[in-house]
């Protein structure tokens, strides 16, 4: 029914049905539930949205459809496009927004009339399930619509989206889950994930989008590779190359890694191409929002000529005159490039074209790694979070607030989701004392105060404050305390971290949101600023943002590398460049094939160095260096400090190590894997800092609001602190334990390392007694940050740096 | 461990706890313990390890056997907030003790003062003794030597290329000196070391001048 009814209105609409979107309109028409991977510009949209819409009663006043988008500036477009169909087919609904920008009037008004589809994000669905009467107002929907669930799932945000669901599905046992998503190499476990433990494959479909977008990546080669860098991590010197980039097309959006690099291109084109100013623009997640709104908007208009940005334009938003990319650097996973290619080429029939600038020569290798990464359509799936005891606890905190719970029942509906199937009894007994009693048995003397537990066994929350704060602070995106930048005179322009405003002093100069500001003050949260005509002096820079190479990449650059040993079929023009690079490599060491391993031993004025080539990220090598540097002083006195780029790492000695030993040694072996990571690696920092994350998000510290003023009453705290308290006094809290477990999974990506490290055992050792630093080696070796094996007491390492500092 | 120091013609004992021992006063002086304030925390919905508030009064007793002062000088923000049931623990801890305790009090200090003085506690707003003024507030451009507390100052030590750490410290700035937190569960706020004339900082158990 729905089916021939979408077919016509899709036709009504002046468009031509895809094959796709038919698959879509009939399989809802049956009632399945599925995974839809389409690109964006395919038509997605309708290919749900109609169904969505064509469900709905207009004559039934309550809400039926609910499209769910991970990005506020998506939302827009989604609503857009959902009223457009709604207008021109005359079907007479009412379609509603609802995300942190919408006021609480409005929230109000959509909560006493209810409109029929809400197109929302998966925190302010759960600030529905945190108001009176949520059931009666989502009991009766149709169909719901999660859109980009391949950026979701990835995250703790996915996690929102599972409990929502397993609540929506009690209420609604008749409703419809469809995802969207990008195309991924695994698409049978996006299924499961959205569909939760226990699934019924009869009852899920997966519709492909045969939608072939035609991506171009074309590298922007220096005009001689000899003045080509071996190392560098801006790309600035390839400028006058993109200057004529930008003249070419009509919009180009230009995506950097860090806010950092962001606001250094900005500037660098404006001082390079003074005619572009007012022409070109700046887009990155620490701007202000309207701001950032105004940038989207300028684009649609077509008044911009290009727009420097992060990946806070990587997802959804179609801007349709945007005719070129520009990547700067290597993007470092395959979905992420796929994705901001996406953004451009949106005319019919048009191709995306990428444009890509290495920062260093031998980057341009994950440009050769991509093309073939595109033509084979693979698409590392994220991995999803299992058993987030956080977000568990702001969720049932979610439904106290509102109707309260029975904690027997919502038991089992919680161990539907993936994220908590392997949730056991006694782990949800201890989160609800926790909740209850703060994780102590009863007792006069304390006075903890969260969630009351009725006779009846209803958990609820009663303290007004405690509401209150729970709802400001539903979510999980955490970022490091923000201060405001303050123009003096009035006006907001966007965030910095408190770490890099504390370095501030009056009178610094910085450059911010592409303005160079003179820094006046600070006042309570705020950066109180001037603007400035002097050339600025600092930049700054976000944490987080670091990326490393996913294992999709790191095996696509391996090939890529064998692929430039053949000199029969090397075809990409990047490869070519790269010949006199590879030419030298070969001549001083060697160019390891897929099933090699190659270490370069040399010595300098510095000392040995030995340098490995597991070309598995960054993350992984930071671990793994750590974890051979720690095994290796085990047999004997070491004194190191360590290196690593995404292609390998360094271990710098004053004496020579003796490679055989390792695998004499079996110093690659996966036992004991987790003890000497422990004792290799900081863990314990590392875990520290996710434990912030987890704090704010089970509300045992409350952030605040950034824009409003909320009268904190003595209530802040650091998470560090907690950690300390955690750690000493009750080292069995789960939440402490999860930060431990997250680290080693997420952060350290165990699976991953194990995986490398049995690789690494089994490969064919090459070994090269060097002259001089290799090209491979020479980005290693020079870097400048590095970490130092040391075992000496703090007091003494302290004394140390102070003498050095002294002395120079 | 503790570490010699002069101010004002003062010869000081910096302890790695973060308080300042006068021997010529056989004074004590510390800053901003923040009692009551897991518990406080507790009333509002965080589930803070309870056993945790005990920390504060090992560590309190801890450093008054290891100095016997006459005196207990505690430059503000004693108690954390609003009164609550530590309250108990606080006045067994005080009942315990044979010395003169003075509270010059700070911003934290809300608790009506009767209720100190009904433990014998000496409620004031500054101190002097000799040359020095104490108060909770510190005032760079002070004209009077003066030690204060309120800013639980830390600096970030680079501890190597990738490593820094953030560590409680006392500082001088002209004639200020400023105290760390006391406080097991308290916070830190950086100082710019650029900013300050002298830093001691604790690590682990030593104070030591950078």
């Amino acid at each position: 029914m729905i089916g021939k009814s979408a077919i016509s209105s899709y036709k009504a609409l002046g468009f031509t049905p895809h094959n796709f979107q038919l698959e879509c309109w009939e399989n809802t028409s049956t009632g399945l539930n599925g995974l839809l991977m389409a690109p964006t510009g395919s038509g997605k949209t309708y290919a749900l949205g109609l169904p969505l819409l064509l469900k709905a009663d207009p004559k039934q006043k309550r809400l039926q459809g609910v499209w769910i988008t991970p990005l506020r500036a998506l939302s827009h477009e989604i609503y857009a496009a959902l009223e457009q169909a709604n207008q021109a087919l005359d079907l007479g609904l009412s379609i509603a927004l609802r995300n942190g920008d919408t006021s609480t009037k409005e929230r109000q008004q959509q909560q006493r009339q209810s409109p029929h589809i809400l197109v929302t994000t998966p925190e302010s669905l759960h600030l529905i399930l945190a108001s009176k009467g949520y059931p009666k107002h989502l009991g009766a929907l149709a169909m719901i619509v999660i859109d980009e669930w391949h950026d979701l799932m990835g995250s703790k945000r996915g996690v929102l989206v599972e409990l929502a669901l397993s609540r929506l599905k009690r209420l609604n046992q008749q409703m419809m889950i469809w995802g969207i998503s990008a195309t991924l190499k695994h698409p049978e476990h996006a299924i499961e994930v959205l569909a939760g433990n226990g699934y019924l494959q009869k009852q899920w479909t997966l519709i492909k989008a045969q939608w072939k977008k035609h991506i171009e990546i074309r590298s922007v080669l220096p005009e001689t590779m000899e003045r080509f860098p071996w190392r560098g991590h801006l790309g600035i010197h390839l400028i006058e190359q993109v200057i004529p980039l930008i003249e070419a097309h009509k919009t180009v959006l230009i995506f950097t890694n860090t806010r950092s690099q962001c606001e250094i291109w900005y500037q660098k084109i404006l001082e390079t191409a003074p005619e572009y100013a007012g022409q070109i623009a700046m887009h990155h997640s620490s701007i202000d929002k309207s701001t950032r709104l105004w940038v989207e908007q300028a684009i649609r208009n077509e008044s911009l000529k290009a727009v420097v940005c992060t990946s806070s334009l990587d997802l959804g938003v179609d801007f349709a005159p945007v005719e070129a990319i520009v990547q700067i650097g290597g993007p470092k996973g395959i979905a992420r490039f796929m994705q901001r290619a996406g953004r451009s080429g949106h005319q019919p029939g048009a191709k995306s074209i990428v444009y890509f600038v290495p920062t260093h020569a031998i980057e341009l290798i994950e440009a050769v790694a991509l093309r073939r990464a595109i033509a084979e359509h693979l698409i590392e799936n994220p991995t999803p979070y299992l058993l987030c005891y956080d977000v568990l606890i702001q969720y049932c905190c979610t439904l106290a607030v509102s109707e309260g719970y029975y904690p027997n029942e919502l038991f089992e509906e919680i161990q539907s989701t993936h994220c908590f199937q392997a949730l056991t009894l006694e782990d949800w007994k201890w989160i609800q004392n926790f909740l209850a009693f703060g994780s102590q048995s009863l007792s006069n003397y304390d006075e903890y105060k969260k969630v009351t537990r009725h006779e009846d066994g209803r958990m609820v929350i009663e303290n007004r404050g405690v509401a209150m704060r729970h709802r400001l602070q539903i979510g999980t995106i955490v970022s490091d305390a923000a201060l405001q930048v303050v123009f003096q005179s009035g006006g907001y322009i966007g965030t910095v971290e408190e770490w890099f405003a504390s370095q501030l002093k009056a009178g610094d100069l910085f450059t911010f949101a592409g303005r160079t500001l003179e820094f006046i003050r600070l006042k309570e949260l705020k950066v109180i600023v001037r603007r400035s005509s002097a050339k600025p002096t600092k930049v700054p820079s976000w944490m987080g943002g670091r990326l490393s190479f996913t294992s999709e990449m790191s095996w696509l650059l391996k090939s890529s590398l064998q692929q430039a040993l053949d000199p029969d079929t090397v075809q990409d023009a990047e490869l070519q460049a790269l010949r006199p690079i590879f030419e030298r490599q070969i001549k001083e060491s060697y160019l390891p094939k897929t099933d090699e391993f190659l270490i370069e031993v040399f010595q300098t004025r510095e000392g040995y160095h030995h340098v490995f080539y597991p070309f598995e990220g960054r993350f992984v090598h930071e671990a793994v260096a750590s974890l051979l540097a720690y095994r290796i002083s085990l047999l004997g006195p070491l004194s190191c400090t360590l290196a690593y780029n995404d292609y390998g790492f360094e271990i710098l000695s004053d004496q020579p190590i003796t490679i055989e030993t390792i695998w004499d040694n079996n110093l690659w072996d996966t036992k004991h894997l987790n003890e000497d990571l422990y004792q290799s690696i900081n863990i314990t920092e590392m875990s520290r800092r996710t434990f912030r994350d987890i704090a704010v998000i089970s509300q045992l510290v409350f952030s605040g609001y950034p824009t409003k003023a909320i009268k904190t009453k003595h209530l802040q705290g650091s998470s560090q602190l907690l950690y300390e308290v955690f750690k000493s006094h009750e080292p069995d809290n789960l939440l402490y334990l999860q930060s431990l477990r997250e680290t080693l999974e997420h952060k350290l990506e165990e699976g991953r390392l194990q995986q490398a490290l049995k690789r690494i055992h089994k490969a064919n050792v090459l070994i090269a007694h060097c002259e001089t630093p290799t090209p491979f080696s020479f980005p290693i070796i020079t870097d400048r940050l590095r970490e130092k094996l040391s075992n000496e007491s703090l007091a003494e390492r302290i004394r140390k740096m102070t003498e050095k500092l002294e002395r120079t | 461990m503790s570490t010699p120091f002069s101010f004002a013609d003062q010869h000081f004992e910096l302890d790695s706890s973060g308080a300042l021992f006068w021997p010529d006063q056989n004074c004590l002086i510390l800053s901003d313990v923040h009692l009551g304030k897991i518990q406080h925390f507790r009333k509002n919905g965080a589930a803070i390890p309870l056993q945790a508030q005990e920390e504060n009064y090992l560590r309190l007793e801890r450093i008054i056997s290891r100095y016997t002062p006459k005196t207990l000088l505690v430059i503000g923000d004693l108690f954390h907030s609003e009164w609550n049931r530590e309250w108990t623990l606080f006045e067994a801890f005080v009942n315990a003790q044979q010395l003169d305790i003075v509270l010059v009090a700070g911003n934290h200090d809300i608790i009506a003062h009767k209720h100190f003085e009904a433990l014998g506690i000496e409620v004031v707003t500054d101190k002097q003794l000799k040359n020095i003024q104490f108060s909770h507030y510190p005032d760079h451009d002070t004209v009077q030597f003066q030690i204060s507390g309120h800013l639980h100052p830390a600096v970030r030590v680079q501890l190597g290329a990738k490593e820094k750490r953030t560590l409680k410290c006392f500082y001088r700035k002209n004639k200020q000196f400023v105290l760390p937190a006391f406080g097991y569960f308290t916070g830190n706020a950086r100082v710019n070391q650029r900013e300050v004339d002298e830093i001691y900082v604790i690590a682990e158990d030593e104070v030591i001048r950078i």
